[in-house]
């Protein structure tokens, strides 16, 4: 039968809307997908920069009278030289602006070059010594080299510390007191064996003091302070020594003769240079009984002796220069920057920024390069492996981003968060888990329709709850109660648990008419009494608990008995709180899909003998497990998600730890916390976009995973 | 009637003990200058950046506001490192910070601009260590401090510090664990006790880390064992700031956080709070920044210092600071 013209417009414009929908929902599903691989690939395109290699580019070399103290700019260069003193010098051409006047009478003898922070020594026709303290002094604004011009202050002269002398390093202070005026320490190696002296103001004479030490010296180095002095011999021993008096502080070896020493950064770690071209870090550690001397990292040698050593004043980069070439390398990831041959150098200098690096040989031949490098301090092994930084005394997985200074290492292991992200995790899934699955057991198969249309809402509403206000519920509320009943609370399940097991009995003992009409289906309300007299058991029985087990007081007894810090913030209240967010999301898809199991197989079950229990455990819970487990998958998603619970609750301490009793620091809470200092492309902001990467990478592995367990599930159960 | 003149002297010297907590008895230097109003002062500022001057700057607009009712300042603050990027970006045009900017930080302003940033020094801030109210503890060294928080011990302390036994308390205080509290590593509170009570070295994975200078003390008063640092403006009653000594000054005796020790140094960790803004040396700076930055540096700007528990500036260092600005 042909449909009328009425039904033909029906159909015709259900058919239309169709298709609109169909074409709807596909363009929809297409837009999800196509908006989250954009995130992904903009995370991706934010993080992966990181990795880049570094770039250098050989500069047009140039004849430089001498030594050279690079300026920031990288646009000038002060240019120290025994026959033409102290020179601005314009980059990259080399050609000189103007002469800067002062200091002792032209000729020099000698010229020990420029530190990175503009000290030099310069001996005069009679061979004094004279500390000078070069500072740049430009016009504000002006980026035009020929108007800068540089500030050199003298120190008073040091005697002449002999024929034969050579001076290993010296040290350029600020004095104290009113007139200021610098303070100049020098160490020289003489046929007789170390000398040292000081020249300052307010200081008598100076004179040589010999400063005995074994073997051949043939390398120093001042620690910043002034308070120690590091030694390298040729017979491959390295020492530090109390400026002051001369004692042995700490003594270790070294694989070759000891050529060169220098500091990275924050002179921490000190760097020693061999006669083969051995090239490592080393650090004084003094957290023990006895300072130690100890290996700090190890980077690939030179090609031949090696000669000096530069720093950069921003980061932990370095430059070494030996006879046939140089190389740029970063303390913390050993990671070799740049590597270039340079026949006979005899003055190195690096850039204060660590982007512009010089090499000067005996004529002044001076070759450049410029470095761009903008995350030296990341690698791989940084990022996953334990790594030694400066001041521990063996390598670990330290997440400490940022500090307060330039000359601060900063530690990016991802380790301490992905630890806390599982970790907070985990003790979310404890917490919810078996009360949200239970739970929902509970209200499908047992409880009357009236009371499932009652808990249901309730727990969805829970659901509801800004994650902020449970943060800051579980941070500033829960956490001094829970440290005041943490007793009472881990004894209450086991107080619950003996209050069921001899109410139990009692109740199967009461009249059938009583229980069928105040039981089946009800039974929750008589979990309240017994929760209420469990809370109460447990009230009174903690205190005794304590007093009998753990000698009054649990957190004393942890610290003494387990060597456990209890901490006011810890995984517990995260657990619980988390748990509180994660709870409603598991109840209601597991309540769902038991619910949904087909009413003819319960019937069935019933029907063959089987009591409600074997039915809702045997034949309810595994029809409906993947139902069931999808639910717990997408609360395990929201858990690692989690942010503002942690980031409020725990006091986000990057610990490696699964103790219940102390925090965590979570890849998410970790973002937020630092994304608003990190410098727009700098090298925490990608670390952090690299946490996201991973934190997204997290969740989509999960998530795939669970969906094919929940597809084999399903097919499994399929039959039924 | 004797008893009750006990009671009476007993109250009144515990109100003394309590009462002058640094701030309340610090006075204005009154050669400060007095702040003039201008004409023609209008329109928006925002302030990005440190958590520690983050009421001061309220209090400040708040004041400045009255006398300028068309003037719009948005005060934002959740650590010192966030100011320099939002400066760099353009989004802020006052960068309250409680640290000095890093050479990195000032490198990528100067990529941008082609000029230094300017800094200003707007208040003088002693960073204070505080505790328990209820905790006995007297004094505690800068080395002590170290092994409280560190796991680098940089001052040299040999044994890490766990309980407060080992800080000398007796009886139940003695076996109690301690509870460390600390800023976010965006503060420059962080960094700055970093760089001197640690002296460069590393926090202890444990110290649990506050969004806010008021998150620290706030934690600190509702936890028996707990130590943590903030600047002293945060104060509340229910922590104790403990005097502090350092080794090899002032024979290691110990010095509470007033104003004179903050000036003649004594007190070891004493530092200036900053504003950081952009100004073009080759241009006219911008009116409404300089007259707000005028105020704060005047009598009535470092009187709302007093106010909100801060140290104020001496006129030495107004003139200083003035100059910057012209």
């Amino acid at each position: 039968m042909k449909p009328s013209p009425a039904q033909d417009a029906v159909l015709r414009r259900a058919k239309r809307v169709d298709r609109f929908m169909a074409l709807l929902i596909t363009l929809g599903g297409l837009g999800i997908i196509s908006a989250v691989m954009g995130m992904l690939l903009f995370i991706g395109k934010e993080a992966f920069p990181l990795f880049r290699g570094a770039r250098s580019e050989a500069r047009p070399a140039f004849m430089a009278p001498g030594a050279l103290l690079l300026d920031e700019s990288g646009k000038a260069a002060a240019a120290l030289s025994p026959s033409r003193g102290l020179e601005l010098l314009r980059l990259p051409d080399g050609a000189a602006v103007r002469k800067v006047e002062g200091g002792p009478a032209l000729p020099w003898t000698a010229v020990q070059p420029f530190g990175p922070r503009g000290g030099a020594l310069v001996a005069d026709g009679e061979g004094r010594l004279h500390g000078l303290q070069v500072k740049w002094s430009k016009p504000a604004g002006d980026p035009d080299p020929a108007h800068w011009d540089l500030e050199a202050a003298w120190s008073a002269p040091l005697p002449n510390p002999g024929p034969g002398a050579r001076v290993l390093d010296f040290r350029m202070a600020e004095g104290g007191g009113l007139e200021g005026g610098l303070v100049l320490k020098a160490v020289a190696a003489t046929p007789e064996g170390l000398v040292r002296a000081e020249a300052g103001p307010g200081q008598a004479e100076p004179t040589w003091q010999p400063f005995p030490s074994p073997g051949t010296i043939t390398a120093a180095a001042w620690s910043q302070d002034g308070g120690q002095l590091s030694l390298g011999t040729a017979e491959g021993r390295l020492r530090t020594l109390d400026a002051a008096t001369g004692g042995l502080l700490a003594e270790t070896t070294f694989p070759e003769p000891v050529t060169a020493l220098g500091w990275v950064l924050g002179g921490n770690a000190l760097l020693v240079g061999g006669q083969r071209g051995s090239l490592a870090a080393y650090q004084l550690l003094r957290t023990g009984e006895q300072p130690v001397l100890q290996e700090l990292h190890r980077f690939q040698p030179l090609d031949g002796p090696v000669r000096g050593f530069r720093h950069s004043l921003r980061d932990k980069r370095f430059l070494t220069w030996g006879d046939r070439d140089l190389a740029v390398d970063h303390l913390t990831t050993e990671r070799r920057l740049l590597h270039a041959w340079a026949e006979g150098t005899v003055h190195g200098a690096l850039s204060p920024r660590g982007d512009l690096l010089t090499a000067t040989d005996a004529v002044g031949r001076t070759r450049a390069w410029s470095l761009d490098a903008p995350h030296p301090e990341v690698s791989l092994g940084a990022l996953t492996g334990k790594v030694h930084y400066e001041g521990y005394d063996k390598p670990a997985y330290v997440w400490q981003s940022s500090g307060g200074t330039d000359d601060f290492e900063p530690k990016f292991s991802l380790v301490p968060l992905v630890f806390g992200t599982l970790k907070g995790t985990l003790y979310a899934m404890l917490f919810a888990l078996p009360l949200a699955i239970l739970g929902a057991l509970y209200t499908s198969q047992f409880a009357t329709p009236r009371l499932r249309n009652a808990i249901k809402p309730t727990v969805e509403i829970m659901a509801a709850l800004p994650s902020v206000v449970l943060g800051f519920l579980a941070g500033l509320v829960m956490a001094p109660l829970f440290e005041k009943l943490a007793m009472e609370v881990l004894v209450f399940p086991a107080a619950l648990l003996a209050l069921a097991a001899l109410a139990f009995p009692v109740w199967t003992r009461l009249p059938q008419r009583f229980r069928s009409l105040w039981g089946s289906g009800r039974e929750v309300l008589w979990a309240g009494p017994l929760l209420g007299a469990a809370a109460l058991l447990s009230l009174g029985a903690a205190p005794a608990f304590e007093r009998a087990f753990l000698g009054g007081d649990y957190c004393h007894w942890l610290l003494s008995a387990q060597g456990v810090t209890f901490d006011q913030r810890n995984s517990l209240v995260v657990g619980f709180a988390m748990g509180f967010a994660v709870i409603p999301i598991i109840f209601t898809l597991s309540e769902d899909a038991l619910s949904s199991v087909p009413k003819s197989l319960t019937s069935a079950s019933l029907a063959c003998g089987a009591s409600p229990w074997q039915t809702a455990w045997r034949v309810v819970l595994p029809t409906a497990s993947p139902g069931i487990f999808s639910a717990v998958m997408v609360g395990l998603g929201r858990a690692i998600g989690e942010t503002m619970i942690v980031l409020m609750a725990t006091g986000n301490t990057p610990v490696l730890d699964w103790s219940p009793f102390n925090g965590m620091r979570t890849l998410s809470a970790n973002i937020a916390v630092e994304i608003p200092e990190a410098p727009h492309h700098g090298t925490l902001y990608r670390v952090l976009f690299l946490a996201a990467f991973l934190l997204f990478l997290l969740t989509f592995l999960l998530n795939t995973a669970a969906e094919l367990v929940r597809q084999r599930l399903r097919r499994k159960y399929e039959s039924f | 009637m004797p008893r009750l003149t006990r009671t009476l002297s007993a109250l009144a010297a515990c109100a003394l003990a309590v009462a002058p907590s640094a701030a309340q008895s610090v006075k204005v230097d009154p050669k400060l200058s007095v702040y003039k109003k201008t004409s023609g002062i209008t329109g928006n500022l925002n302030s990005v950046g440190s958590d520690t001057l983050n009421n001061l700057m309220t209090y400040w607009v708040e004041s400045f506001n009255k006398q300028y009712p068309n003037v719009k300042i948005q005060v934002e603050g959740k650590g010192s490192s966030t100011a320099p990027p939002a400066l760099i970006e353009g989004t802020s045009q006052l960068g309250p910070m409680s640290r000095e900017m890093k050479g990195e930080e000032i490198d990528k302003f100067e990529k941008k601009y082609g000029y230094k940033p300017t800094k200003i020094a707007v208040a003088i801030d002693t960073l204070a260590v505080f505790v328990h109210k209820d905790n006995p503890i007297k004094e505690i060294s800068l080395e002590e401090v170290d092994a409280i928080f560190s796991k680098t011990r940089k001052w040299g302390a040999k044994a890490d510090v766990k309980s407060w036994g080992q800080l000398g308390l007796k009886g139940a205080w003695a076996s109690l664990p301690l509870s460390l509290y600390g800023r976010n590593s965006a503060s420059g509170t962080y960094g700055y006790f970093k760089e001197h009570a640690l002296n460069k070295g590393d926090y202890k994975d444990t110290v649990k880390e506050q969004p806010g200078s008021s998150a620290v003390v706030q934690s600190v008063s509702t936890d028996k064992g707990a130590i943590g640092y903030s600047g002293i403006g945060y104060a509340t009653s229910g922590v104790k700031a403990v005097p502090l000594s350092m080794k090899g000054r002032y024979n290691d005796q110990a010095f509470p956080a007033t104003y004179e020790n903050a000036l003649n140094g004594k007190y070891p960790m004493t530092r200036f709070l900053y504003i950081y803004v952009n100004k073009d040396p080759k241009k006219a700076f911008d009116p409404l920044t300089r007259e707000f930055l005028k105020f704060v540096l005047s009598k009535e700007g470092q009187e709302i210092v007093v106010k909100d528990g801060y140290l104020p500036l001496t006129a030495a260092m107004e003139a200083g600071e003035l100059k910057k600005i012209q």
